[in-house]
């Protein structure tokens, strides 16, 4: 939940490439379920990887999926992963022992402290302002400074963050006309749908519907897409039209695929086709049909 | 578990925390002696415990603050930090919200340039106007924790007003200065939101045209205000009571305290303020507005709000700039009682058991 944006009371998968840069230059993981199972299940996971990283996870859903009925298993409770709040200080260690509290290690996630947990009081910063474990505050305590030996650490410590929960990012789910799995980076046919958000309704129905064989790849995380990037050129690699669907004008996930996955001097980018729809209503088969 | 009601605060009371063995001090609840003082006409009650005895040293920040020597701002934080000291509220229950500017350093160095680590307050110095929104939402989820949210201007006044409302309308327990020098200072000097009229200076093509925004009426504006005040910070002993009492205050209390700029808006120091300063609780209307004498008959109530609002408006009109404890409800409950909000330990260190949801959880839903 969150911002509203594009046309007022309509659909649209368009906010991708605003949640990537807005507020600035810090590492988020964006996460986008599709689907209202994925709905239920994935948020337990995203709490983890924000704990874990200690960094944003952004959940992006759309209006078609929340106000529209479907059809769904009822939910079971084991498909939520158990919570793991990552590491923390509890006032049960306070009194165990002399607490020399770091609020910030460079390199990982240090223990967080819950205010009104004695003896452990810390500044929290936003934005670029620094806190580092710096020649003047050894300790990791966070003490102000601007000095650009601080800002240039911290700013790398943030990013670095990304690579302590990679590991845990969802990971792009293969649709063949047999079922659904984890993609292994085996799959072949004549046409390949790289989809996000609610396009994965019309992907299927359309590849249900087609002569030749097509297989559909969801992604659910939609950034950052480096971890997943060897899938993604493999499954391009192996299907001779690609084509990414989505519902907005520019072609937002088609963009962050080139720009994650094939900016690599020397990659041979590929013909990466777009199907997409940005009229205020969600995509249908007929869409992608008539488009391919 | 027993809960403690001390000087503004409600907190779980584990012995291991503040009782005699404690290893963060021992916080002597029996040696409080209750404690009057004054503001106006109107009187504050808090536990006092005696210099010798208080476990909590003065969080004061001194020369290390990074600061412009001579700004307003070194003065307010150390009112706060003799409130606090005074109060003798333990550290590790306050937290410092503050957004972006020199008004915003406050929550980083207040307590924080302190040898001793257990003395340190939870400061967070969040985006740019959203003291009162962070501040608002960590008072819900801590509600036994001090919530002091803080800011220059024109973080309170401009690009945080509309929170602001938000946060004096739900009257969250806590309170909100603004160090107000009507001017952005860590900019270099642009006029903010309450920067005078025809206000023109060598940096500016054009005099200012608008008029500028009265922090104190814009809170007295708006229903759910509970307490409302302004101050000058050159008197340290008064900005400390001023503080007191917000923080003593049940609800929402709005400090617009007055911070002269000695590097960007040098005309406007302590000196041309205090001819201006009209002191509502004990000032000579009669030399003022002459109407206003026999409305009050002789006697200003802070406790009222229609008149509160009256006078100060014709105090302005008159070219003053009103000073004390301007609006006062009594009765004030705050958002946290009024929702019966406690909690036994910090919502933060629920185990993983306690937040995992289970089939029968889910069935109940």
């Amino acid at each position: 939940m969150g911002i509203s944006t594009g046309s007022p009371t309509r659909t649209a998968d368009a906010d991708l490439l605003t949640m990537i840069s807005a507020g600035g230059p810090f590492p988020r993981v964006i996460v986008s379920p599709g689907d209202v199972e994925a709905q239920f299940s994935l948020p337990s996971r995203l709490f983890n990887i924000a704990d874990a990283g200690q960094l944003p996870v952004i959940l992006l859903t759309n209006l078609w999926t929340g106000e529209n009925l479907f059809t769904a298993p009822e939910y079971d409770a084991s498909e939520l992963a158990p919570i793991d709040r990552g590491p923390r200080v509890t006032p049960e260690d306070a009194l165990a022992g002399p607490l020399d509290y770091a609020r910030y290690l460079m390199g990982r996630s240090a223990p967080f402290a819950v205010p009104g947990t004695p003896g452990a009081g810390h500044i929290v910063r936003g934005g670029n302002f620094v806190v580092a474990d710096s020649a003047d505050d050894p300790r990791g305590r966070g003490s102000y400074s601007e000095l650009p030996g601080d800002v240039k650490r911290l700013t790398e410590h943030k990013h670095a963050k990304l690579a302590l929960i990679a590991d845990m990012l969802p990971k792009p789910q293969l649709i063949t006309p047999a079922g659904k799995s984890d993609y292994q980076g085996v799959s072949g046919g004549d046409i390949g749908l790289i989809v996000w958000g609610s396009a994965v309704h019309p992907a299927t129905e359309a590849q249900a519907k087609l002569a030749e064989h097509a297989d559909v790849l969801q992604l659910r995380t939609v950034y950052p897409l480096r971890q997943h990037a060897e899938q993604i050129r493999s499954f391009v690699r192996q299907h001779a039209r690609v084509a990414v669907v989505e519902q907005n004008f520019e072609g937002q996930l088609r963009e962050t695929i080139l720009k994650e996955c094939y900016s690599t001097p020397g990659t041979v980018v590929p013909d990466l086709g777009l199907i997409n729809r940005y009229d205020g209503r969600q995509m249908t088969a007929e869409d992608i049909l008539e488009a391919l | 578990m027993e809960f403690v009601r001390f000087n503004g605060v409600e907190f779980p009371y584990h012995p291991e925390f503040y009782g005699e063995q404690s290893p963060f001090g021992h916080l002597p609840l029996e040696d409080a002696v209750e404690t009057s003082f004054q503001l106006g006409q109107q009187t504050f009650t808090y536990q006092r415990i005696p210099e010798e005895k208080r476990p909590y040293p003065n969080l004061e920040m001194g020369n290390a603050a990074n600061m412009c020597l001579g700004c307003g701002h070194i003065g307010i934080s150390q009112g706060l930090a003799d409130a606090l000291y005074e109060l003798q509220i333990p550290p590790w229950l306050v937290m410092a919200t503050s957004g972006i500017g020199c008004g915003g350093k406050w929550s980083s160095d207040i307590g924080q340039m302190l040898d001793d680590p257990l003395h340190r307050v939870y400061g967070a110095h969040v985006t740019h106007g959203q003291s009162t929104s962070s501040g608002f939402a960590r008072g819900v989820i801590q509600p036994g924790l001090l919530n002091i949210m803080g800011g220059g201007d024109g973080d309170i006044a401009s690009i945080g007003l509309a929170y602001l409302h938000n946060v004096i309308a739900s009257n969250v327990n806590g309170l909100v200065f603004s160090m107000t020098n009507n001017v952005y200072g860590l900019t270099k000097g642009q006029p903010s939101r309450t920067s005078e009229k025809g206000r023109k200076d060598r940096r500016m093509t054009a005099a200012l045209e608008m008029e500028p925004l009265d922090l104190v009426l814009e809170a007295l504006a708006i229903s759910g205000a509970t307490f409302v005040a302004r101050t000058l910070s050159s008197d340290r002993k008064k900005t400390r009571d001023y503080f007191m009492a917000a923080i003593l205050h049940p609800g929402c209390a709005v400090l617009d305290i007055i911070s002269p700029c000695v590097t960007w808006n040098m005309s406007q120091n302590a000196g041309y303020w205090k001819p201006l300063l009209f002191e509502m609780a004990t000032g000579n209307y009669q030399d003022v507005v002459v109407d206003l004498e026999k409305h009050l008959d002789g006697k200003f109530d802070p406790t009222d709000r229609a008149t509160a609002e009256f006078v100060y408006r014709r105090l302005t009109e008159a070219g003053k700039k009103p000073v004390g404890l301007v609006y006062y409800n009594k009765d004030s409950v705050s958002f946290q009682q009024d929702h019966g909000l406690r909690a036994e330990r910090p919502i933060g260190n629920l185990t993983s058991a306690e937040l995992t949801l289970s089939q029968d959880d889910l069935g109940k839903m």
